[in-house]
């Protein structure tokens, strides 16, 4: 690793206009990719075209749904980690995502129609997950970095099992559409408009509580106790964060179904070319994760003529980011350390 | 720094839930100016207390007073101002440099939320380092250094938070014989600026060097000896307290040095 002076203002604000750039670079290349059939100029020049409908109602919805989905996992993956000193957490792997799903595909299924339910079950089903997998991995009053991980895939492997439960019971109609919604897309759904501003809400929620503690997050490298002794209160502060942060995770999986390992690859790649402080970290890796996203499902639909179909988004991310996973665990053991 | 003051606990006593008593009644005074060793055997409750008097735990009974008021009704960020603790770090890697680690003791000091270190933070951190003979590992990711490396860190870390009263868990526990002497000597230059510190040791003969006071905690957490320690650390307490034979020799230089073992011994001083 190379020498890196500490987060200065300049570098911060460097760092910050950087990230604004590549990601007004991936939306530009969203809406030049994203939709083949669609001309800009056309549906810019002549509002009342069937091109401006489609581009107002379809693309513009799901260029800042992608951006929102891939902001909120990038910065939830990137706060997790810090508060479980777990290079590998990731609202996917530790099963969080999973549980936004159950929960929010209960709250669709048991028919509950306002637009809120779905965000509110995920939100629930997040939280909840979030609580009993870390409480499960605890020994000694801390989370054990690898049984995290273990406990996290077992809970994902039970949250799917409890989502087929309640497709059998579901009715055909009900269960084609939550079934999309669970594999990974960003695409919106144009009856639904009040989902946009609601994703956006829960966004502002997450980014607001996780920057507000950034700080406190480098600390917890120091461990709890040392944390204590700086004036941070590492249970107080766990969570805190997994409550607001359960709101975004919740809102996204409930709209955009399961996008694994965006807050893996993300976060990784901006500490290694800006180092680990929160402070930066954060929302940079909100940036670059919506600017991900974005531009991965402006890739799959792009793809989509030539395939005959277009797979889900969430299919490119986790052929990005499993491979990663893997890498890091073989040769990077030490950011999941057995806690000795 | 906010001016020195006492830091003190009265008839402490304290139990991990549901457990035995892990320290029983212990009286401990720690003055601006003097280092305080405290040492015993393994599970002594050594660590417990340094937790206790950082205002990290709170007692099952007793209190722990600093400059005459209970620690513990400080608002914990004034807390962190005026104590600081160099505990280990637990694994995990996530990548700060040497540099980053020492600036976290910055934290209580800085504004909120978001602020960033000033350029007098940054001096200082580089200051704490230089100081903890760590200087050189500034730009150093911490999770590659070697365990001694490591400790000079932390124990620059917790300089760094600037704060009258430094406690300091072990801090010799992984150093090289000249490294242990550098922070021995280290200890005595922070209470000669006018700071209280409390040092948990386990080389009798570096507390010796070190100290102006010991504080000696017998295997079942009560305290079996406290005092200056020359007077408190003799043949006779350590064969008590440890049992292992114990003689106070006298080097060429004429200092008194405690040479240990094997067996349990009389005690006696000056045995050939």
């Amino acid at each position: 690793m190379t020498a890196r002076a500490p987060l200065t203002a300049r570098r911060l604000a460097v760092a910050v206009a950087v990230a604004f750039v590549v990601l007004l670079a991936a939306v530009a290349l969203a809406f030049a990719l994203g939709m083949p059939e669609l001309d800009l100029k056309t549906a810019l020049d002549d509002p009342a075209s069937w091109q401006a409908r489609a581009l107002w109602s379809l693309q513009v919805p799901r260029v800042l749904q992608g951006l929102v989905a891939g902001a909120t996992l990038a910065l939830s993956g990137a706060a997790l980690q810090g508060l479980l000193r777990n290079a590998l957490a990731d609202p996917f792997i530790l099963g969080v995502s999973g549980g936004a799903a159950l929960g929010s595909t209960a709250a669709v299924l048991t028919g509950l129609g306002a637009a809120v339910a779905a965000p509110t079950g995920g939100f629930l089903g997040a939280l909840g997950a979030l609580l009993l997998v870390t409480a499960l991995a605890s020994e000694r009053g801390r989370v054990a970095p690898l049984r995290v991980l273990l406990v996290g895939v077992v809970f994902n492997a039970l949250a799917g099992a409890g989502l087929m439960v309640l497709q059998a019971f579901a009715d055909p109609g009900a269960l084609q559409a939550a079934v999309f919604r669970l594999m990974g897309s960003v695409g919106a759904d144009p009856s639904r408009p009040a989902l946009l501003p609601i994703l956006a809400g829960a966004f502002a929620v997450g980014l607001a509580a996780a920057l507000a503690h950034a700080r406190s997050l480098d600390v917890l490298a120091l461990g709890d106790d040392t944390a204590r002794s700086l004036g941070v209160d590492p249970d107080r502060l766990r969570l805190r964060l997994f409550v607001l942060l359960s709101v975004p995770i919740g809102a996204v999986v409930a709209v955009t179904g399961l996008i694994g390992f965006v807050g893996l690859i993300v976060p990784h790649a901006v500490r290694l070319a800006l180092g680990p402080d929160h402070r930066a970290l954060l929302p940079i890796s909100a940036l670059v994760g919506g600017a991900f996203v974005v531009v991965a499902d402006a890739v799959v639909s792009a793809l989509s003529p030539a395939l005959g179909t277009e797979l889900p988004v969430g299919v490119l991310t986790a052929l990005v980011g499993g491979p990663l996973f893997l890498a890091l665990l073989r040769w990077r053991p030490s950011q999941a350390e057995v806690a000795t | 720094m906010t001016p020195a003051a006492p830091l003190a606990a009265r008839a402490l006593s304290f139990r991990y839930a549901r457990g035995p008593l892990v320290l029983d009644g212990l009286d401990v005074e720690a003055a601006p100016g003097s280092v305080l060793a405290v040492v015993g055997p393994n599970g002594a409750g050594k660590s417990t207390l340094l937790r206790l008097l950082a205002g990290l735990l709170a007692p099952t009974a007793g209190d722990v007073l600093l400059g005459g008021a209970p620690l513990r009704a400080l608002p914990s960020r004034e807390r962190a101002r005026r104590v600081a603790v160099a505990l280990a770090a637990p694994p995990g890697d996530l990548g700060y440099s040497a540099l980053e680690i020492a600036l976290m003791g910055r934290v209580p000091h800085l504004g909120g939320l978001a602020r960033l270190e000033s350029a007098a933070d940054h001096a200082l951190a580089h200051a704490a380092l230089s100081r903890c003979r760590a200087g050189h590992l500034a730009a150093r990711p911490f999770g590659a250094l070697s365990s001694g490396e490591r400790q000079r860190v932390l124990l620059a870390r917790a300089l760094c938070q600037d704060a009258p009263a430094l406690l300091l868990d072990e801090p010799t526990s992984h150093q090289d014989p000249a490294h242990a002497l550098a922070i021995a000597a280290l200890c005595r230059e922070l209470a000669a600026e006018g700071r209280v510190v409390v040092c948990v040791l386990h080389d009798l003969n570096l507390a010796l060097d070190a100290a102006d006071h010991a504080l000696v905690l017998r295997a079942d957490g009560r305290a079996a000896a406290t005092g200056p320690t020359r007077a408190v650390l003799t043949p006779d307490l350590v064969t008590d307290v440890y049992g292992v034979a114990a003689r106070r020799l006298r080097a060429d230089d004429g200092r008194a040095v405690l040479v240990l073992g094997p067996g349990r011994g009389d005690g006696a001083e000056g045995a050939p």
